[in-house]
């Protein structure tokens, strides 16, 4: 046995070096991102939510401006929760932001969140310093703005990311999976019960330039 | 005479008889079993799920002492206050007495099934205070002065006509055309309730889940006034029962997969919030004061019996939708805040076997309820454990016990009940009519066939007894 085994690493010979220390081979995070965004966009678009994907921060303030074009509702918006991305709307030329509580039913707020759920196409809002919960509930119109960290798998994920928050917890952390609505006026629901009457997600990602 | 002042089989005869009632209840069994269905269809393991669900369920209950003190450690950690009641006239005073500190004159509420349970809305109206129900069908049911018919569709009972006649008369505002379509309704309804909104003191909700590991009262509306009632008012109390908890986050996620699934055949609803304690320093906005009350009401005496399963309801309604006797007759009939299968185990143990020995008997025992269960509460065999108390205790109706006597006699004398259903079979054949569709059907019998026959019909017997067919089968 042993000659055989001298005589194979004879012919293995070189390719017997033990390898330099390297990373072990991950799956591409654009790769696993873009399985997300479809997944979250499937789900998402099931609740009625409307979902585009830009491919970095820079695209937002278009996507918004976009949006907004499209669907007649003005130029202007309130921002809340400023993630990176959204903090950096105050330069887009097409877009007036305005700082403050959401005003009057009518209003369309821009916020970031903490986190979106791919499985079930919800995105996470938490209370605090930068947001009023009630923000997200008073504007007709919300766009959520998702960093490409922030697009997690399954609800488990976002679980292990609450634990991960410092104790307590925000006081009102909120899981939307699209416009508010009501069956109580017959079937088909309705939308715009007391809620927005349009959630439309941005999924910021899919190229490195986005970490 | 008002449904309170009938009986069951009287409030079923109304209900019957009411033409928007049955038009939503048809719609209902039409819609809802396909909806649930393929949202369950969906999910990669349901049947897995469903098990993890109820060990989880089972698990909290097991140890709820704990979980609950575990909640309201870190409710007040995060600065929240936890009060414990007994009964309903001690939650009630809690609240009240909350409300009356902070010189509150107009509370707001999203839904909840605990505080119909224990009329909060009446003891706080006796205290002066000005209560208004936020989630659409509460609200609507609100103005007229009503009950909920199904604890997720309170108004389900109305229809489009109903609606608008009642906010043409409570909404003041100039018309020129009657109030007719649901799209204008809504927009009415959300101005009116928006004033509400900002204008209270104090917000009420329920809470749908309580999870133990992070102190989270857990809000799931489709409407999105259960976000705006925790987040407005500067009080914000969460009245629940002591049931709710759930240990980990975990164990919320996987209830939350079933829960809307089970009720609206959705993946989730359009919002779940979770709430911890107040605002906080720093904090944009929120109330300044939180308080969670935790109602006992009858609970805590199931815990260790053979009732204790039904402790596990996460209220999702899938019982009642597929119920063939709810959604034959409707909520109110049931005469309870809580109606269905699961209202119909529950009501006896909160308010005594004697007042509501009907609504264990109100069943086909068909077992579509247990089946269609998320958390796989064994309804049927609760609801006969009803109706052995009921007929132990005297409480069903002579006729009911002559004819169990009457039955009891024929199934322990094989040959005198192989006669008896033999002609019973027969005759059954003799008075059925052919059906358009083809094979015969039974549509009138005499005496007490009457009843039955007003409102359904049956299939004809095939000629002979099953027992008959097995004795002369092929060998």
């Amino acid at each position: 046995m042993n000659t055989a085994r001298t005589a194979m690493l004879a012919v293995i010979g070189r390719h017997g070096a033990p390898p330099a220390p390297a990373a072990p081979p991950v799956m591409s995070t654009e790769i696993v991102w873009a399985e997300r965004a479809r997944l979250f966009t499937a789900q998402a678009t099931a609740g009625a939510a409307t979902v585009v994907t830009v491919p970095t921060g820079a695209g937002v303030g278009p996507a918004i401006a976009d949006y907004l074009d499209g669907a007649r509702l003005g130029a202007e918006v309130h921002l809340s929760a400023p993630t990176r991305a959204v903090a950096g709307l105050a330069l887009e030329p097409r877009l007036s932001c305005r700082a403050g509580p959401v005003p009057a039913d009518g209003a369309t707020l821009v916020s970031g969140c903490l986190a979106a759920v791919a499985a079930e196409g919800v995105v996470v809002l938490a209370s605090g310093a930068t947001h009023a919960a009630q923000a997200a509930f008073l504007a007709a119109t919300h766009i959520v703005v998702v960093e490409a960290g922030q697009l997690l798998e399954s609800l488990e994920a976002l679980w292990q990311r609450l634990r991960a928050l410092p104790a307590p917890l925000p006081r009102q952390i909120s899981l939307v999976c699209g416009p508010s609505r009501t069956a109580d006026l017959g079937v088909p629901s309705r939308l715009g019960a007391h809620g927005p009457l349009r959630v439309h997600v941005i999924l910021v990602g899919g190229r490195p330039a986005a970490r | 005479m008002t449904p309170a002042d009938m009986d069951f089989p009287a409030r079923s005869r109304a209900a019957l008889a009411q033409p928007t009632l049955q038009r939503s209840l048809q719609g209902m069994r039409r819609m809802m079993p396909a909806l649930r269905s393929a949202a369950l269809a969906g999910l990669p393991d349901h049947a897995a799920l469903r098990e993890r669900a109820r060990e989880s369920r089972d698990h909290a209950l097991e140890h709820l002492g704990h979980y609950l003190l575990e909640y309201e450690r870190r409710v007040v950690a995060a600065g929240g206050v936890v009060h414990w009641a007994r009964t309903a006239a001690e939650a009630n005073d809690i609240v009240a007495g909350l409300c009356e500190r902070a010189g509150a004159r107009r509370v707001i509420k999203s839904k909840s099934m605990v505080t119909e349970e224990i009329r909060l809305n009446e003891a706080l109206e006796a205290r002066g205070l000005g209560v208004t129900e936020t989630d659409l069908g509460e609200y609507i049911i609100q103005l007229r002065g009503e009950r909920p018919s199904h604890i997720l569709a309170p108004a389900l009972h109305l229809g489009l006509a109903e609606i608008g006649a009642t906010f043409e008369r409570h909404h003041r505002r100039e018309r020129r055309a009657p109030l007719t379509e649901a799209g204008e309704m809504l927009v009415e309804a959300r101005a009116e309730l928006r004033a509400v909104f900002q204008a209270a003191d104090v917000g009420i909700t329920g809470a749908n889940f309580l999870v133990a590991e992070t102190g989270a009262a857990v809000l799931v509306t489709n409407e999105g006034n259960a976000d705006l009632v925790a987040a407005l008012p500067a009080m914000h109390i969460v009245v629940t029962g002591i049931e709710k908890v759930v240990a980990t986050l975990d164990d919320l996620g996987v209830l939350l997969r079933l829960l809307a699934r089970s009720a609206i055949g959705e993946s989730l609803s359009s919002y779940t919030t979770l709430v911890h304690g107040p605002r906080r320093a720093g904090d944009a906005a929120g109330p300044r004061e939180f308080h969670v009350v935790l109602v006992d009401n009858g609970r805590s005496a199931l815990l260790g019996t053979s009732r204790q399963e039904i402790l596990r309801c996460i209220r999702c309604s899938a019982c009642l939708n597929h119920c063939p006797v709810y959604t034959a007759i409707g909520g109110h009939a049931y005469g309870s805040v809580y109606s269905g299968p699961m209202g119909a185990v529950l009501t006896p143990a909160f308010e005594g076997l004697a007042r509501t020995v009907d609504l264990p008997a109100a069943s086909t025992l068909c077992g579509r309820c247990e089946e269609v269960c998320p958390v796989a509460i064994p309804l049927p065999r609760l609801l006969r454990e009803w109706r052995e108390d009921a007929l132990r205790g005297g409480l069903t109706r002579p006729a009911e016990r002559r004819a169990l006597r009457l039955w009891q006699w024929l199934a322990t004398h094989p040959v005198w009940y192989r006669f008896a259903l033999g002609a019973v079979v027969r005759a059954l054949r003799l008075m059925s009519v052919p059906a358009p569709g083809g094979g015969r059907r039974l549509r009138h019998l005499p005496w007490f066939g009457q009843g039955w026959f007003a409102v359904r019909d049956l299939p004809a017997p095939q000629g002979r007894t099953f027992q008959a067919q097995w004795r002369s089968r092929e060998p």
